[in-house]
């Protein structure tokens, strides 16, 4: 008997309730409980696989059958005239985003519960964006995952346009026209490997293609490189390639913020792990620079814009391309250490959990950021100022999530960000003092923002503001819980990344 | 086995005589959907459903691939793939013509009877293997097509549309029927040279024109360039290639909306059948001296169509222009079905078959959707199209995911064909001596991206602009139409397996 499809009940049950919601909710309650009970049944399976991984011997999950090392695999012939198959399995790194995904996605709606404008569409849409993004990761044919990376720009388009800010119109259309650039490069990089494939039928499978490595190693694999690391590092965003990203967070509405940052930038960081490293290791390891440098200088002028902002919103959007860049760096890292031991692997295990940590992280920061316009209606850092005074709750999750997001240790930005370093410190030595400086900067923006927003007198031209309310609290209070709990017990997930990092190593020929 | 032709034909003078009897124009509307209907299933029947043989009435073996040589015609998967693309359009543009046409509108039979007579042409068209049948079944098309266009003849722009398209038309007939009679020339030339034999095919035999015109290539070949330049220009008049494509935002501005549909879609259909028959059997034994001029004019015609469609304000002045674009995206197909590698050729024409199917419900569906608002006093500027999704949600809905599919956006129909299409074009270039034909793929994909942004204008509009609220109520017979597109239009993308085998059979069963 052919295992329950659960990875394609996940994915495809928020589609569903998508459609449902937006043509049969009447009410917008019925609306707002019925797209979170169906984005609650993502999450379980997200739970249920997290057992599967920690403790396989309670609850097996098939296995993929050229490597065994993709979970809970399921594969259907989709347009066999074309080799497109239907084929979603997960592995550790996957996964990760998966849980992100599932984690995030109930608690930007939870966030979204007083939204008044256009109510079925806007849950409609979310849950929409979950599919999509959900997609993105489970995918392993590259047909399948071509179709996804495009369809997730349609909703968060919606999205940024129809209740985003006042320009709202330009930065949804610059999304879209930096994105689906992007794309175009990734679809050209898809044909490369179709055709090296051969064209048979395993030529749009990534397993195969990872097990098989076909690009020939030179000029072609370093163009190919090139090309994908573009197309990948749009999405990101790399510098010079970010400057879409403060736009359409600043315009974006809280919850597409939310994800947005959360992960929709992991999703080219997740493209650059397993197509330009996983698919192309001979590349990535000659041209480990390229992320080393890229990121390095994504991680200094992140920094650097970031101690220059007014806006909060415009604050955080910039420190995201900061953490970003760290994710980058230790990719490079391990590309260039690969077959240095285990000190190798630190780089790539500390960018996955970099990847997770910042969907957290900035998560949390974007839901402040839009409570603070909400309760004070004004964002900026200048007109701020006493809010502990009035509003004690919200000031104090802002602390937290600053303190998380500048990597104060014991919180979970922390382990990530060490982690890269030491992989960094392994591979290039002293070099990763470079790096490290931006920890000052960013103490530096962050501390001055609480000085200046927090403390001191509260400002009598903000008014008379309520403390935050109980539909904003709780998702806050979760993610302040998962900020604690996976910053002191980090070890089940590195572990797993760990895993990952160490199996691929292996294949690859290093250690 | 022509018995959806006999059935087309019948129901066309039918309609004409029923003017006279039934006054109410519902009813002949109804009685034309009940002709192209049964016709619609007979040709699916013929083309391997097989449904009529299981109930026991054993008039063909599905799938149907027979000559009729005393007919000169012929009854293939091609042709048969022709035959339901033609009768789908039918069947839509049919039903948008019920909620279209007003009380005022005299004549409604004669225009059902129009559209009807105008599908037997195309579909005689598709079915022809004589280069003489295929030009009359061409020309009755058309002069039905041009009567069409001034179906409104108190209707100033419609009159002007009609002129424009008379001329155009009559025009690029003669430059077609001056290159045929060269063709003719020398294939009979040759033929009178060849060894005599009893039923030898006459002169003009499609098949045989491609032996004889590759025989007598050393001998004519200025002849056969002239006659080629010729066919090219007449041709691209009709399916609207650069530069031949002036005429297409006029008239398909003027003319009644439903009537462009008809134009878009099946008026371009029969151009590119008639194309593939010409230049892939009659002229592919001189592929050298063409295939490089139709490689430019395909990039040509979809960057132009793409690039003058983006300042458009009247939908359907930018939809005219976006069909000049997909007519630029099939042309791809003429020019890799004509490789030397058949396996290559038969991919590049599946891919064009494919992209004309797909095409009859994402342009069709979207003109109908145009014909509609007009129809609703709505408008069919831009402008006119704000906040539109709040009043008709569900339609709006169609609306956007045809808008999407022209674009090229997964996992919809026009993703699969433009992937086919533009693969095809990827893999002739793989072989040495073809290499320039990766450009095709090139020029595809940057054009379909640079196609999203008139695109999803419209979807902004419908969707995030704000506009009037108050609801509208649309007649059913539109809803139907732009169902049956919607539905087109998803399922040639998230079942392409199914059609792609219709359109793959039929590809290479075409060339023999």
């Amino acid at each position: 008997m052919a295992a329950f499809p659960i990875l394609g009940l996940a994915l495809f049950l928020p589609a569903v309730a998508a459609i449902l919601v937006y043509l049969f909710a009447r009410r917008d309650a019925t609306a707002r409980l019925g797209a979170l009970i169906a984005s609650l049944v993502p999450l379980a399976v997200s739970v249920y696989l997290l057992i599967g991984f920690l403790r396989p011997d309670l609850i097996p999950l098939a296995l993929d059958p050229i490597q065994g090392r993709y979970r809970a695999f399921e594969e259907a012939s989709w347009i066999p005239q074309i080799n497109v198959f239907y084929r979603l399995a997960v592995d550790e790194l996957s996964f990760s985003l998966v849980l992100l995904t599932t984690i995030l996605v109930p608690l930007a709606m939870i966030y979204s519960w007083n939204q008044k404008k256009r109510v079925p569409e806007f849950f409609a849409l979310l849950l929409l964006m979950e599919t999509t993004m959900l997609g993105v990761f489970m995918s392993l044919d590259f047909f399948l995952f071509f179709v996804f990376w495009e369809l997730q720009l349609v909703p968060m388009y919606f999205l940024i346009a129809i209740w985003g800010g006042p320009r709202r119109r330009y930065a949804s259309i610059k999304f879209f026209l930096f994105t689906q650039a992007a794309s175009l490069l990734v679809l050209l990089g898809i044909f490369v490997f179709y055709f090296y494939m051969g064209t048979g039928v395993d030529a749009f499978n990534m397993i195969a293609i990872i097990e098989t490595g076909p690009i020939p190693i030179g000029v072609v694999q370093d163009l190919l490189f090139v090309a994908l690391l573009i197309g990948f590092g749009t999405k990101l965003p790399m510098v010079p390639l970010h400057t879409w990203l403060p736009d359409a967070h600043v315009e974006a509405p809280t919850a597409g913020s939310v994800l947005l940052a959360g992960v929709l930038l992991k999703m080219g960081a997740y493209g650059l792990i397993r197509v330009n490293v996983q698919m192309i290791p001979e590349a990535a390891t000659t041209l480990f620079w390229v992320f080393a440098v890229i990121g390095t200088i994504s991680i200094l002028y992140g920094a650097i814009v970031s101690l220059a902002q007014d806006d909060l919103k415009r604050l955080i959007a910039n420190s995201s391309i900061s953490h970003m860049g760290i994710v980058m760096l230790g990719i490079g890292a391990s590309m260039h250490a690969f077959n240095n031991g285990t000190a190798g692997v630190m780089g790539i295990s500390g960018a996955i959990f970099q990847m997770f940590a910042h969907g957290l992280i900035s998560a949390a920061l974007f839901m402040l950021a839009g409570s603070v316009l909400h309760r004070l209606g004004t964002r900026n850092l200048s007109e701020l100022g006493g809010i502990m005074n009035r509003m004690p709750l919200l000031s104090w999750l802002l602390i937290l999530a600053f303190l998380a997001s500048l990597g104060l240790p014991g919180l979970v930005g922390f382990v990530a960000e060490f982690t890269v370093f030491l992989g960094t410190y392994e591979a290039f030595g002293l070099w990763v003092l470079l790096p490290i400086l931006t920890v000052v900067l960013t103490a530096a923006y962050y501390l001055w923002g609480i000085q200046r927003a927090v403390h001191g007198p509260f400002r009598e031209s903000l008014g008379e503001p309520r403390d935050i309310a109980l539909y904003e609290v709780l998702p806050l209070v979760v993610l302040a819980g998962l900020f604690v709990l996976f910053g002191i017990f980090p070890a089940p997930l590195m572990d797993l990344f760990n895993t990952w990092t160490t199996s691929f190593f292996q294949a690859f020929g290093g250690i | 086995m022509l018995l959806p032709v006999i059935i087309a034909t019948f129901s066309g003078f039918l309609l004409i005589a029923l003017t006279f009897i039934v006054g109410r124009q519902r009813r002949l509307a109804d009685a034309a959907l009940v002709g192209l209907l049964i016709a619609l299933f007979l040709s699916l029947d013929m083309a391997g459903l097989g449904l009529l043989e299981r109930l026991g009435l054993v008039l063909w073996q599905a799938p149907v691939s027979q000559q009729l040589p005393g007919l000169l015609l012929e009854v293939t998967p091609f042709v048969l793939f022709f035959w339901v693309a033609l009768l789908l359009t039918g069947v839509i543009v049919v039903l948008a013509s019920r909620s279209f046409l007003q009380k005022t509108d005299r004549n409604i039979g004669e225009y059902y009877g129009l559209l009807l007579i105008a599908l037997v042409g195309m579909m005689l068209v598709a079915a022809s293997t004589d280069l003489f049948v295929l030009y009359l079944a061409f020309e009755m098309a058309s002069l039905a097509t041009f009567a069409l266009v001034a179906f409104r003849k108190r209707d100033k722009r419609g009159t002007e549309a009609a002129m424009k398209f008379f001329i155009i038309g009559v025009v690029s007939s003669a430059i077609i029927l001056f290159g045929i009679s060269l063709i003719y020339g020398v294939s009979a030339h040759v033929a009178s040279q060849l060894p005599p034999q009893t039923g030898a095919p006459a002169a003009t035999d499609l098949r045989f024109l491609g032996t004889t015109l590759s025989l007598g290539l050393a001998q004519f070949e200025p002849v056969i360039i002239l006659a080629v330049v010729l066919l090219i220009a007449g041709f691209g008049f009709k399916v609207a290639t650069v530069p031949f494509h002036m005429w297409v935002p006029d008239v398909y501005d003027g003319a009644p909306t439903t009537v462009t549909t008809f134009l878009s879609t099946a008026s371009k259909i029969m151009g590119f059948a008639a194309m593939f028959k010409i230049f892939l059997i009659a002229l592919v034994g001189t592929a050298g001296q063409w295939t490089l001029a139709l490689g430019i004019l395909a990039i040509a015609t979809m960057t132009l169509g793409n690039v003058a469609a983006l300042p458009q304000k009247s939908i359907k002045r930018m939809l005219a222009y976006s069909s000049i674009a997909h007519a630029g995206y099939v042309l791809i197909a003429v020019v890799v079905g004509s490789h030397s590698d058949p396996a290559i050729a038969a991919f590049g024409l599946a891919g064009g078959l494919y992209h004309l199917l797909v095409y009859v419900f994402m342009t069709g569906g979207a003109f109908i959707f145009v014909a509609m608002t007009a129809t609703l006093l709505i408008g069919e500027r831009l402008d006119d199209y704000s906040g539109l999704a709040r009043r008709m949600p569900l339609l709006a809905f169609a609306m956007m995911i045809m808008l999407l599919s022209l674009a090229g956006i997964p996992p919809l129909g026009g993703f699969v064909s433009k992937f086919i299409l533009f693969w095809s074009a990827v893999q002739a270039g793989l072989v040495p001596g073809s290499e320039w034909m990766v450009s095709l793929a090139v020029a595809g994909v940057l054009n379909s991206a640079l196609s999203l942004f008139y695109y999803a204008r419209v979807i902004k509009h419908m969707y995030i602009l704000e506009g009037p609220k108050e609801p509208v109520k649309v007649p059913t017979p539109y809803s139907l139409a732009l169902w049956v597109a919607l539905i087109g239009t998803i399922a040639t993308g998230v079942f392409a397996f199914v059609f792609i085998d219709f359109v793959t059979q039929a590809a290479a069963l075409f060339f023999g």
